[in-house]
C-alpha cells in the first residue's frame, strides 16, 4: 500500500511535470493573465492542458500528505537522516512550487495571495531577502515564472531523486497517475480565474494558505505567522531524531488540526 | 486478484479515460474568434454606444467587465456590470482614459450633496458652520441620525447622481446611474445600446432641478402651482407635470429658451457641471459660468480641451478663437469669434446665432447700480414657495434614499402659498444684489410616541432664477415695491422722509409662530427676520432702504433710462445740487 502510494506519487508529479511543459509555450508573463485566458478558452486542447495540470499538481500534493501520513504511521523508518531530509525539503518544495503555480494565473485572486505573501515576508528577518521577487510588477510574472519553470523543478527533481534513490516510474503507476488526474479533471472543475476588473468580495487564496491569511487579517504579526508555517517542516525534520516517536506525532496532528481551524473557521 | 493485476487494470482504464478526455467538449476550440473581444461571437449586432466608442475598438468587456476571452455564455459574463457608467465602475472599466473626468465627477456637488445638506444642517440649528459635511460619502455610514439628515435621507437624496436608477418605482422620474444619469439619452433595447452624448438635453437636467430652487422648469417658463390644480381647464384640473402630483402655469421663459431655444450646456461648461476637481460646499463655489463670460466675452485661441469638447460633440464647427469663462477659464467653445462677429453656435444641433454682446449703455455703466448683479434687473419672476409646513411622524416608515429601504421616520411637505410676480432682493452671496425667494421657511411639526413638538427655521435664499428677460425690472419695481424691497407684500408710504409699511400678511392671526409677515425678509426699519444660508447674504439694511426708496425723488419725473439725466449722471447730479435744473422749482 505504501510503496503503491510512493509510486503514483511520483507518476502524479512526472504527470504534472509534462502537463505543466505543454502549456508553457503558450504562457507569456509579459500579458500573464490575458494568456491563460487564451489557453482556457482559444488555444486548441488550453483548457484540457491547464485542467490536467491543475488537477495533477493537487492530486500530487494529496498523495504526498497520504505517503507522509503513511509513512509517519509506521513503527521504524526505513531510511537514513538525509534521505529523510530530503524529502521534507521535498515537501517544503511543492508548497512553494503551488503557490507559485497560483500566482501565475495572475487573475485578482493570484495578486491577492501575492501580496498576503509579501505582506508576510517584509516583515521577517531572513525572509525579507525575498522582496525583490515580489518588486517591479513590470517583471513580476517573469521572475515566478522562471522560478515556477525552471528553478524550483530542479530542485525539487533533485530533492526527490535524493530521497527516492531514482527518478524512475512505471508505466503502470505513470498511467495510472494520468487516469486519476484526467478523472479529477472531468468531475471537478477548477476554480474561477477573477478577473482583474472585478470587484469579488470574497477572493481564495491557495487553500494551503487560507490560514495563514486568517491569522493576518487578525492582526498576528508576520514573524508569528511564519514560525507557524514552518512548524510542521521543524517537526518532521525533529521526527526522524525524536524517541519515542509518538511526541513528535501528537504535535504534528495538533497543528494539523489547529491549522486547519484556523483555515475554515477564523475568517 | 493480485495487486499487479490491479494496477494493470487501473492503468487500461486510464487509457480509456485520456482518450474519453481528448473528445470531450473542453478540447473543442471556438469556431470562431472574434475582435476585440469574443463578446462579438454573440453580439455583433449591437449598436455603437457612440461615435468615441465604436464597438469594433473597445468591444463589449472593456466597458462592462466580464472574460472577454471567454466562448461561453456563463464565463462570459461573470463579473459582468450592467452599467459601467456607475461611479463605483468608471473607477475601473473608464479610468484609463477618463481619469480626469472621473475624479472631478466624484469630488462635484452633483454626487457629494454637499450644499443641500449643509444648509439643511445650518438652517436647523445642527450646525454653526456652512461647511461642516462634505456629503452623501460623510453619513452613509450614521446611526445617530438627526433631523436634518434624516430629512435629507429621505427627501433630497433621490437626486444624487450615483443613485440606483432601479429603485424609482415610476421608472419616468428615475434619477442616478452615475455618468448615465446626465449622459443617457435613451436606454438599451434588444440590440440597439443606450445612447451616450456630450449634447445633454435639458431634460436629463430637469430630471433633478425641477424641485427646491426650480430653475429647471422656470427657465422653460413652467412655475409650479398651488397643489389645487387651478384654473382649471375645460373642466379638468390645469397643467400637470410629468411626476402626475404637480401641476404648474405657463410663465414667461428665459430669454435664452424663448430666442435660440438653448439648453443647460449652452452656458454651463463641463468644468461648472462637473466640478473642477475640488470639493464644494455651495453651488456659487462650483458654478463656473457668469453671464459676461458670454455677453462681454474674452477671446483666446481654442486649446485643446476646446477642440477635443467640439470634437466629441460633433455639430458645433471646429473652433479657432473661442470665449473662456472667467472663473476657471473654461473653453467656451461654442461661442466663437468670426472677425468682429461674434457666433453662438447650439450645442444640441450646431444652429449658428448672432450673439448679442452687452451695451455700454447708462444703466449698465452707472456707478449707482454697480452692486446689481444681472438677475436682479433681468429676472422678471422667481418661484417663491412660503411656508412650507414639514410634518414629521416619529413612528412612521418612509424610504431613506442613502440607505436605499425603508427606515424609521415619516415626512409630509405641505406649503402656506406660492408667488412668482416681484421677487425680492437682497444682498447675495457674491455681496451684489440679487433675488431672493423662500428658501426654505420651514415650519415642522414632530409626532412622537405621546407628545407633538414644533419647531420653525425662517430663511430666504439668493439665487439667479432663470427667469432672465431683454427687458429689466422698472425702476418703480425696485424702488417702490415692497415685495421687491424684502418687506413683504403691503402698503409702503414714505412720511417725512421715514419708510412705513402696512403688511398684509399677519403671521400671529394666520397661527404662525413668529409675528413678522411670512413674505417679509427684513422690516421697514431695517432689522432682518429671517436668516439666509450664507454667511455673506443678508436683506437691506436700513441705510439701503432709505437710500432705494429715496430715490424716488428722481425716479417720480425721471423714470426711464433713456431720460437725459442718466446719460451722464454725475453731471446731472452736478447740476441738481447747484440748483441749476428745473426739478425743485
Amino acid at each position: 500500500m505504501s510503496r503503491t502510494v510512493s509510486l503514483i506519487t511520483l507518476g502524479l508529479f512526472f504527470v504534472s511535470l509534462l502537463s505543466g511543459f505543454v502549456i508553457i509555450f503558450a504562457y507569456h508573463p509579459s500579458d500573464a493573465f490575458t494568456s491563460v485566458q487564451k489557453i482556457e478558452f482559444l488555444i486548441p486542447f488550453g483548457l484540457f492542458f491547464r485542467k490536467l495540470h491543475y488537477f495533477s499538481s493537487e492530486a500530487f500534493t494529496f498523495f504526498l500528505l497520504l505517503h507522509i501520513f503513511l509513512e509517519l504511521s509506521k513503527k521504524k523508518i526505513y531510511i537514513n537522516a538525509t534521505s529523510w531530509n530530503y524529502s521534507v525539503l521535498s515537501f517544503a518544495l511543492v508548497i512553494v512550487l503551488m503557490f507559485s503555480g497560483f500566482v501565475l494565473k495572475a487573475d485578482l485572486s493570484a495578486n491577492a495571495a501575492a501580496q498576503v505573501a509579501y505582506s508576510l515576508i517584509k516583515d521577517t528577518p531572513l525572509l525579507k531577502n525575498l522582496l525583490p521577487l515580489f518588486q517591479d510588477s513590470s517583471i513580476f510574472y517573469y521572475k515566478f515564472f522562471i522560478w515556477h519553470i525552471l528553478f524550483l523543478p530542479l530542485i525539487l527533481g533533485y530533492a526527490i531523486y535524493k530521497h527516492t534513490k531514482t527518478l524512475h516510474v512505471e508505466a503502470v503507476y505513470f498511467s495510472i497517475a494520468i487516469g486519476l488526474s484526467l478523472l479529477i479533471s472531468m468531475l471537478f472543475s477548477m476554480p474561477k480565474d477573477i478577473i482583474l476588473s472585478s470587484k469579488a468580495k470574497q477572493l481564495s487564496s491557495p487553500w494551503f494558505f487560507e490560514g495563514a491569511e486568517n491569522l493576518l487579517l487578525k492582526s498576528f504579526s508576520a514573524l508569528s505567522i511564519n514560525l507557524i508555517l514552518i512548524t510542521p517542516f521543524i517537526l518532521l525534520v525533529a521526527y526522524f531524531y525524536i524517541k519515542p516517536k509518538n511526541i513528535a506525532r501528537i504535535l504534528l496532528f495538533s497543528w494539523l488540526l489547529a491549522y486547519s481551524y484556523i483555515s475554515v473557521f477564523l475568517s | 486478484m493480485k495487486l499487479k493485476n490491479i494496477l494493470s487494470l487501473l492503468a487500461l482504464l486510464s487509457l480509456f479515460i485520456l482518450v474519453f478526455s481528448i473528445f470531450s467538449n473542453e478540447t473543442k476550440i471556438p469556431k470562431k474568434i472574434t475582435k476585440p473581444d469574443q463578446c462579438m461571437s454573440c453580439h455583433a449586432d449591437m449598436s455603437d454606444i457612440d461615435h468615441a466608442h465604436p464597438k469594433e475598438i473597445f468591444g463589449c468587456a472593456s466597458c462592462h467587465g466580464g472574460n472577454k476571452w471567454a466562448t461561453n455564455k456563463k464565463d462570459a459574463h461573470r463579473d459582468m456590470v450592467l452599467n459601467p457608467a456607475r461611479l463605483e465602475h468608471v473607477s475601473i472599466f473608464c479610468i484609463k482614459c477618463h481619469k480626469n473626468i472621473i475624479k472631478r465627477i466624484s469630488n462635484s456637488m452633483m454626487q457629494s450633496q454637499s450644499g443641500i445638506l449643509n444648509v439643511l444642517k445650518y438652517q436647523w440649528g445642527e450646525s454653526k458652520e456652512l461647511n461642516s459635511t462634505a456629503g452623501i460619502a460623510d453619513i452613509r455610514g450614521d446611526t445617530n441620525i438627526s433631523l436634518a439628515q434624516n430629512h435629507f435621507r429621505k427627501l433630497c437624496a433621490a437626486c444624487h447622481i450615483n443613485q440606483d436608477e432601479k429603485i424609482f418605482k415610476n421608472q419616468k422620474v428615475a434619477r442616478g446611474g452615475g455618468c448615465s444619469d446626465c449622459h443617457r439619452i435613451s436606454k438599451t433595447k434588444g440590440n440597439l445600446h443606450a445612447k451616450f452624448t456630450t449634447r445633454i438635453p435639458t431634460k436629463n437636467c430637469l430630471k433633478c432641478h425641477n424641485r427646491s430652487n426650480r430653475i429647471g422648469l422656470s427657465y422653460e417658463g413652467v412655475f409650479e402651482s398651488a397643489g389645487y390644480g387651478t384654473p382649471y381647464k375645460h373642466g379638468d384640473f390645469t397643467h400637470k407635470m410629468s411626476d402626475g402630483r404637480r401641476f404648474y402655469y405657463n410663465l414667461p421663459d428665459d430669454i435664452h429658451h424663448k430666442s435660440a431655444n438653448m439648453s443647460c450646456i449652452d452656458c454651463h461648461s463641463e468644468k461648472g457641471v462637473m466640478g473642477n476637481g475640488k470639493k464644494h460646499y455651495h453651488m456659487e463655489e462650483a458654478e463656473d459660468i457668469k453671464c459676461k463670460d458670454c455677453h462681454k466675452p474674452h477671446f483666446k485661441k481654442a486649446n485643446t480641451l476646446a477642440l477635443t469638447l467640439a470634437d466629441t460633440n460633433e455639430k458645433v464647427p471646429e473652433p479657432k478663437i473661442i470665449a473662456y469663462t472667467k472663473k476657471f477659464n473654461s473653453p467656451l467653445y461654442n461661442i466663437q469669434k468670426d472677425g468682429n462677429r461674434t457666433d453662438f453656435y447650439r450645442k444640441i444641433d450646431g444652429k449658428k446665432f448672432n450673439l448679442p454682446k452687452m451695451s455700454d449703455k447708462p444703466y449698465h455703466t452707472l456707478a449707482i447700480h454697480k452692486r446689481l448683479d444681472c438677475s436682479a434687473c433681468h429676472s422678471l419672476w422667481a418661484p417663491s414657495c412660503y411656508g412650507c409646513h414639514e410634518v414629521y411622524f416619529e413612528n412612521g416608515k418612509q424610504f431613506d434614499w442613502v440607505k436605499r429601504k425603508n427606515t424609521k421616520g415619516q415626512w409630509q411637505e405641505l406649503r402656506s402659498f406660492l408667488r412668482f410676480e416681484n421677487p425680492s432682493l437682497g444682498i447675495g452671496y457674491n455681496k451684489k444684489i440679487m433675488p431672493f425667494a423662500p428658501g426654505c421657511q420651514v415650519i415642522g411639526t414632530i409626532f412622537k410616541d405621546k407628545k407633538v413638538e414644533k419647531f420653525h427655521s425662517m430663511a430666504m435664499a439668493g439665487w439667479d432664477p432663470h427667469t432672465t428677460q431683454k427687458k429689466s425690472r422698472t425702476c418703480v419695481n425696485c424702488h417702490f415695491n415692497p415685495a421687491s424691497l424684502g418687506l413683504g407684500r403691503g402698503n409702503l408710504d414714505i412720511k417725512d422722509g421715514n419708510i412705513t409699511f402696512n403688511p398684509i400678511y399677519d403671521s400671529t392671526k394666520s397661527g404662525m409662530p413668529f409675528s413678522y409677515p411670512i413674505d417679509a425678509f427684513v422690516s421697514a426699519k431695517g432689522k432682518q427676520f429671517q436668516s439666509t444660508s450664507r454667511k455673506e447674504a443678508r436683506s437691506f439694511n436700513r441705510v439701503e432702504l432709505q437710500k432705494i426708496v429715496g430715490a424716488y425723488k428722481c425716479i417720480i419725473c425721471h423714470d426711464s433710462y433713456s431720460d437725459k439725466i442718466y446719460k451722464d449722471f454725475n453731471k446731472s447730479k452736478k447740476l441738481f445740487y447747484s440748483g441749476k435744473t428745473t426739478c425743485l422749482k
